[in-house]
């Protein structure tokens, strides 16, 4: 190959290193094609895997032959594609050229093989419906991957052997660039499938909770959709780095809250009278039965922290640790709110529930002292998004 | 007697494209983006062919090819749409709408449409 495309090759090959988006890299090698070879247009048939078509994803040239991204296909039975998939037709392997296949058609034996030359009679008419002059294969292992479609040269003369070497190079650049593409994709739906699993693994441990200590039946679930709305509202008024980490923290810390209470027995957390010294010493153990059950997961430790401290109060008189202020968690603070909130508004064992106006101006006369003056003030601001949580039937 | 076609869909480049491969077939082309514009093109044109998106942005294409077919039945209305929610093609047939094409389209089925109403 002459210098001068061994240059453009390594060129590209250079910037193609850099580029991780496949459309950002097929643009790259299109546009690399188009200036070089000075073709009218280039463009490309890309597989895809769900609808199984081939759809014109990226095309560049002169504006009227640019076909936008997404709206024209071509389907695997279409002669262009037959033409580099079907064996049963004998085609010579390799890039399709139109010049070739007239030149097929002019040839006398073509008369004997009516199969074949009605074949190639619909394929010049596909071809001339996307102005494709030349059409190189990308193929991954036998996986047609993409086709590249070129027009005609602006000087209208025929691609060189060169040129054609040259696209072929760039050919297999593009099938890379969508076998990583597609490779990513699967990835990401994986550990999106992963995730949504975890997530839901949390919320059955939290429940398991609720299977001993029927007064909570929905306290965790309703905890953490409290939680986050109260964090949608401090962000509003705080800077909080990586918001989308925090706030999924924040509510696998609240689902989690009350794991602890897995270690009290039943007919503690159920006593209807009020409890003794004793019993109030193991009710008061449960965020460090919390803390010693999540320690043991890994990327857990703001986790843990938020579970392990959401007992603590304000001015310090709190458990298991006596934090005052600023020591606490913010998760804490938040999860200890949302808590007492919902512990206030819910029937328990030794008390019905009490009235929502009672239960605002406790949690006003508690700012300072229980609870964080911050995250009050938040919980205020977001009192009609909460008064509207509370009235829409959750709390049965 | 040169053929003529609407196009209305929201996306500039989807007309762009659509009007060059219309002007390759001999049909003299209109385009728009906007569904009043569309009305008073249709009106005072009278396309033998109209291609209509779905989702445009100042009126809902449903409601486009209603008001299209109160200006005139002879028009042959089609869909051209990403949207193949059968809802919308039962809708649209309802309506009044000779065909419903979603996209990505096959430039093949468009050339039937052409050649079937090209003939003189």
């Amino acid at each position: 190959m002459r210098i001068r495309y061994r240059k453009e090759l390594e060129k590209t090959a250079r910037q193609m290193i850099l580029i991780h988006k496949a459309e950002t890299l097929i643009r790259l090698i299109l546009r690399t094609i188009v200036r070089n070879i000075h073709v009218k247009h280039a463009g490309i048939f890309i597989y895809d895997k769900q609808k199984q078509i081939y759809v014109v994803n990226v095309s560049q040239g002169f504006p009227e032959f640019k076909i936008p991204t997404g709206l024209v296909k071509i389907n695997p039975d279409n002669p262009i594609i037959r033409y580099f998939t079907d064996r049963s037709l004998n085609l010579p392997g390799g890039i399709l050229l139109l010049d070739n296949i007239n030149a097929m058609m002019r040839r006398k034996s073509i008369k004997k093989k009516r199969k074949l030359l009605l074949f190639l009679e619909e394929l010049k008419f596909s071809m001339s419906l996307y102005q494709a002059n030349a059409c190189i294969p990308g193929f991954f292992r036998d996986n047609l991957v993409g086709v590249l479609f070129l027009g005609e040269k602006k000087n209208h003369k025929k691609l060189d052997e060169e040129e054609v070497s040259f696209l072929s190079v760039l050919a297999s650049d593009v099938v890379m660039a969508i076998k990583n593409a597609w490779l990513i994709e699967d990835l990401n739906n994986q550990l999106s499938l992963n995730h949504h699993l975890f997530l839901q693994m949390v919320s059955a441990l939290a429940s398991s909770i609720e299977a001993k200590d029927k007064y909570t039946i929905g306290h965790t679930e309703r905890v953490a959709d409290i939680s986050m709305i109260i964090a949608e509202e401090l962000r509003k008024r705080k800077r909080i780095g990586n918001f989308d980490k925090f706030k999924e923290e924040l509510r696998i810390a609240a689902l989690l809250h009350d794991i602890g209470k897995i270690g009290v027995p039943g007919k503690v957390l159920n006593k209807k009278s009020k409890l003794n010294d004793e019993e109030r010493k193991i009710i008061m153990s449960h965020p460090l039965i919390g803390e010693h059950i999540l320690n043991h997961i890994s990327g857990f430790n703001d986790i843990v922290k938020g579970v392990k401290h959401h007992h603590e109060r304000y001015d310090g008189k709190g458990y298991p640790s006596g934090l005052r202020g600023r020591q606490i968690p913010l998760i804490s603070s938040i999860i200890s709110l949302a808590d007492v909130f919902d512990a206030m508004t819910s029937d328990r064992p030794y008390r019905k529930r009490l009235a929502f106006n009672y239960v605002i101006n406790e949690i006003q006369i508690n700012r300072g002292k229980q609870f964080s003056p911050v995250i009050v003030d938040v919980f205020f601001r977001s009192l009609d998004k909460i008064s509207e949580y509370y009235s829409t039937g959750r709390y049965k | 007697m040169k053929r003529k076609v609407l196009i209305v869909d929201d996306e500039q480049e989807t007309i762009d494209f659509l009007e060059s491969f219309f002007n390759r077939f001999d049909f003299l082309v209109n385009k728009t983006g906007f569904a009043n514009t569309a009305l008073e093109i249709y009106d005072a044109v009278v396309p033998e062919l109209v291609f209509l998106d779905i989702t445009m942005p100042d009126m809902d294409g449903i409601t486009l090819l209603r008001k299209l077919r109160k200006i005139s039945e002879a028009p042959k209305i089609f869909m051209l749409t990403a949207n193949n929610d059968k809802k919308n093609y039962d809708k649209a047939k309802r309506y009044g709408a000779f065909g419903y094409i979603t996209k990505p389209v096959d430039l093949a089925e468009l050339k039937v449409i052409i050649d079937e109403n090209n003939g003189i």
